[in-house]
């Protein structure tokens, strides 16, 4: 296989590479399923990381998705999903805060910040998040999907 | 051989994959419908390789070209298989321009058996095109 040697060659296409995702199947995670960006300088801050499973709650919700219907539209990892907003001390792979960012049109960056991925002094942002996950505290009635699916899982636990 | 896989390797980890399968698909363009072609099931290259999601961190990504070489590699092997160079995927949403605008495929259709993802497609003359930096 006789691969081009061109250096102009490559920096072309390196510099058409890097503008965009060029991704195909997903099997990113499994490269390295043990690398972490080194955000060791980092310091969650509770309250931003509250701020972005609301935002992602509300926004999937609002946009009528499931958690799997997100995943595939996404194309990340349905389990990673399903753990972001579980478990808020879990960690999100950055691949995975980048294509949530595309999907919703937000600044990758900010939302890198939110969920504990990257550190940057903004009390603004800060103040804003807190602010934002006490208000959005889900406080209404259960609708008729969510009751659906309960009870699809509740029998599905009956029986085992 | 119907399928194969690529690893480009570096620094003793792997830095990018790519699956390929040279029977399950075939061209749908008109011109060339029916015709084999190698097609590019998984194509990916390591997170701290990809510069928009490395800048987001505000770190430097390691290598670039990754992709580059292992899409190069598979056209190269469209065309050591007598494919002449024809290529076939379905790009994810996010990378449907990367395919279409810099690689200069030609973007066939939605595939609804397939999430509805685009279909993409290289003729003999845009493969030479690629290769020739053009």
């Amino acid at each position: 296989m006789k691969f081009n040697k061109d250096r102009n060659w490559l920096a072309k296409r390196a510099e058409q590479e890097d503008r965009h995702f060029i991704s195909v199947g997903g099997l990113i995670s499994r490269i390295d399923p043990e690398w972490q960006p080194d955000v060791s300088s980092v310091s969650n801050v509770e309250a931003t990381k509250t701020a972005f499973v609301r935002l992602l709650q509300l926004a999937r919700r609002e946009r009528r998705l499931s958690l799997e219907q997100l995943a595939q539209k996404v194309d990340v990892d349905l389990g990673e999903l399903v753990k972001i907003e579980a478990d808020e001390s879990f960690k999100p792979t950055p691949r995975t805060i980048h294509r949530l960012a595309e999907f919703l049109k937000h600044p990758a960056k900010k939302l890198m910040v939110l969920a504990g991925l990257l550190q940057v002094k903004d009390f603004g942002l800060q103040q804003a998040s807190v602010r934002f996950a006490a208000r959005s505290e889900p406080v209404e009635d259960v609708s008729p999907e969510e009751h659906a699916a309960l009870e699809e899982y509740v029998k599905f636990l009956n029986e085992q | 051989m119907a399928v194969k896989f690529y690893g480009l390797a570096h620094e003793g980890k792997l830095q990018g994959i790519m699956k390929v399968q040279t029977v399950a698909h075939s061209c749908r363009l008109p011109e060339q419908q029916g015709k084999p072609l190698v097609y590019i099931d998984y194509i990916e290259s390591a997170p701290w390789n990809i510069k928009k999601l490395m800048g987001a961190l505000g770190q430097p990504q390691r290598f670039r070209a990754v992709g580059t070489r292992l899409f190069e590699a598979a056209v190269l092997q469209s065309q050591e298989e007598g494919f002449r160079g024809r290529l076939g995927l379905h790009s994810l949403p996010g990378s449907e321009g990367f395919y279409i605008n810099e690689c200069g495929m030609t973007p066939v259709g939605r595939d609804p058996h397939k999430e509805n993802l685009l279909w993409c497609e290289f003729t003999p003359e845009q493969a030479e095109r690629y290769l020739a930096g053009e």
